[in-house]
């Protein structure tokens, strides 16, 4: 039971990694806490607004391929086999 | 059909695509447009830059194939090619062709700036500025 998370650009230095496996939470609020209790502050300060819990902007997450916007948000449920992108803003070109 | 492509540095040759793609215009074009995204050498700060590092997802292609193909369904529009270079690119090196071919101009130079504009907005590729002092991810740029 496993979700995989995939992490881009500025995520992918703060984890140091650019993908893992992580047992299954109950959604993504769960996940990014799991995550934050790994990685610590640095993780964190990306994550969320200064002395809050409120996801920054600059921070996409989609979940099998849909951003979680048009889910439920944190609260968009995670089960087996899905896959977890984390990413900030795009700047090809 | 859109022709797109991500590629290492060194892996495309500028003028070989144009002449690539000049064999292969349709009769019904008149006007070829193109868009060349160099790196600069300053940063917004005014800092001398050492190097842009670009990377991107799996789905960077998907999404440059699904911005050419809507390009190219517009009336006037014949082809679309769009090659982003992903890698260590210091000043001055090509970073992103767009190519557009349409029957006459005004079609074409109005779809170049909407493309780029799109592949900023919607591509799943981010680049990093190297200046002397420091390091950042560009956001939305």
């Amino acid at each position: 039971m496993a979700i995989t998370v995939k992490f881009f650009a500025s995520f992918r230095e703060v984890f140091g990694k650019s993908q893992v496996s992580v047992p299954v939470t109950k959604d993504v609020r769960a996940l990014l806490d799991k995550l934050v209790e790994e990685i610590g502050s640095k993780l964190s300060e990306q994550f969320y607004e200064p002395g809050t819990h409120k996801l920054r902007d600059t921070v996409n997450i989609l979940v099998n391929g849909r951003g979680i916007s048009l889910l439920n948000g944190l609260d968009t449920p995670l089960k087996d086999g899905d896959t977890v992108a984390i990413f900030p803003p795009v700047s090809g070109g | 059909m859109a022709d797109v492509g991500i590629h290492r540095k060194g892996e495309l040759d500028f003028i070989k695509l144009i002449e690539k793609i000049k064999r292969e215009l349709g009769k019904e074009v008149g006007a070829l447009g193109c868009f060349v995204g160099i790196v600069r050498g300053t940063s917004e700060g005014g800092e001398p830059v050492k190097y842009l590092h670009y990377e991107c997802s799996e789905e960077a292609v998907k999404k440059l194939e699904r911005i050419a193909a809507d390009v190219e369904k517009r009336p006037g529009i014949s082809r679309v090619w769009i090659h982003h270079v992903i890698d260590d690119l210091k000043p001055g090196e090509d970073a992103i062709y767009v190519i557009v071919a349409g029957g006459h101009r005004g079609e074409v130079f109005a779809a170049l700036p909407q493309i780029m504009d799109r592949i900023k907005a919607e591509a799943p590729i981010w680049k990093k500025e190297v200046t002397k002092t420091k390091e950042y991810w560009v956001q939305g740029a």
